[in-house]
């Protein structure tokens, strides 16, 4: 009979069944592999495929692509500022719009609204998100640029009249009708988001800072708001994306104007409007390649803001909350 | 009014803000229903989808669709 020691220097016999799975978790695992290198393969290829197309633009205006303001497809003149800047305008409106509205939400259906009354709203909140951004576009000059042009905006020329912002002659079409519209938009996202971070903070936070006396509003904004900070901002990062990207309802709403004005009530444009609007009818190698260019920046635009936010985040998240570590 | 029915009172100000949040995030979903049903509300039968509305203005001109042109 063999020792313990001796039967463990035998090698184990190989097992074909055994052999076979291995060869399988083989194939999955670079199966796997393959399918998690592909996404930064793809970005390699879009990076590289944007840069390719916006050589001759690149070549021909370089840096002063961005600051130019001029856009002159006949005198193929270009230049992308006022795209930036309506990009950027816009999407900061409806930040400055959605989230303070998301936010309310989600705080008073996590912490105050009855049982009954929180799955019902949060669906309904949620089911913006399902209307496709074109439905977005055509009630946006259906409805809500008329309503704008007669109520909203001479109200807002009254009342704010002094300030640069609402000065000016109102067309309807407009930065700000855009913003609103970009603000309903992203809207669920941000509520749905920053719902699920708040449900997250642990009922011991809450239950602390009211046992020491705060009233209910004072303990959601001591300890459970600042508990979830880092996941807030996480879900106002990705409301922001979203803004800055969004095409089809900023197309219809803004106006497209290449201009850069101090009145919200202003047409302008952005990058992404440019891009849907004149791609099809671009003619001419350099009017392509600018666009290219401004795909290009896009992007560029769209990295720099979401890099800023994960360093946000990173600096917010330090003490560790809810929802930072899905971030 | 003393330091505890102001607080009292501010946090009861700031749970009404948030319900009006709500129903201020819920308008735009009313009114975009409201605007596509009543919009929609003349072509508003069966026969929208089959074949009505689809018809192109010369039917002759457009062979692909002649099809479904009623007789």
């Amino acid at each position: 009979m063999n020792t313990v020691a001796e039967r463990e220097l035998v090698p184990p016999t190989r097992n074909a069944s055994l052999e076979r799975a291995n060869y399988g978790d083989r194939v999955f695992k670079l199966l796997l592999s393959v399918a998690a290198l592909a996404v930064p393969v793809l970005l390699a290829f879009l990076v590289y495929e944007l840069w390719s197309g916006a050589a001759l633009a690149i070549h021909r205006f370089g840096f002063d692509f961005i600051t130019s303001s001029r856009w002159d497809p006949v005198a193929e003149e270009f230049g992308a500022f006022p795209l930036i800047f309506g990009t950027l305008l816009s999407s900061l409106i409806a930040l400055v719009i959605a989230v303070p509205l998301s936010l309310g939400v989600a705080i008073y259906l996590t912490e105050f609204a009855p049982k009954v009354v929180r799955q019902p709203v949060a669906f309904l909140i949620g089911l913006l998100a399902a209307i496709p951004s074109v439905v977005y576009g055509l009630w946006g000059i259906f409805v809500l640029i008329p309503a704008l042009r007669t109520t909203a905006f001479p109200f807002l020329k009254k009342l704010f009249g002094f300030l640069p912002l609402f000065q000016g002659p109102i067309y309807g079409p407009s930065m700000l009708a855009a913003g609103i519209i970009l603000a309903i938009m992203i809207m669920p996202y941000v509520m749905s988001v920053s719902r699920e971070v708040l449900l997250a903070v642990p009922n011991t936070q809450r239950e602390a800072a009211l046992a020491l006396g705060a009233t209910r509003w004072e303990a959601v904004i001591t300890t459970v708001i600042p508990y979830a900070r880092s996941g807030i901002i996480g879900a106002i990062i990705l409301g922001l994306g979203r803004a800055l990207g969004e095409t089809m309802a900023v197309t219809m709403l803004i106006g497209n104007r290449h201009e850069i004005a101090a009145s919200l009530f202003a047409p302008g444009y952005t990058m992404a409007a440019a891009i849907a609007n004149e791609f099809s009818e671009a003619v001419g190698d350099i009017h392509l390649s600018a666009l290219a260019y401004v795909a290009f920046l896009l992007f560029v635009v769209t990295v720099l803001v979401n890099a800023g936010a994960r360093l946000l985040i990173w600096r917010v998240a330090r003490g560790s909350g809810a929802g930072s570590s899905a971030l | 009014m003393n330091r505890r029915v102001l607080r009292r009172f501010f946090s009861n100000f700031m749970v009404g803000l948030m319900i009006g949040a709500v129903i201020v995030a819920l308008l735009p979903l009313f009114f975009i229903l409201l605007t596509l049903v009543l919009k929609g509300a003349s072509s508003l039968s069966f026969d929208f989808f089959t074949r009505h509305r689809l018809r192109p203005a010369n039917p002759a001109g457009a062979w692909c669709t002649r099809w479904w042109v009623p007789s």
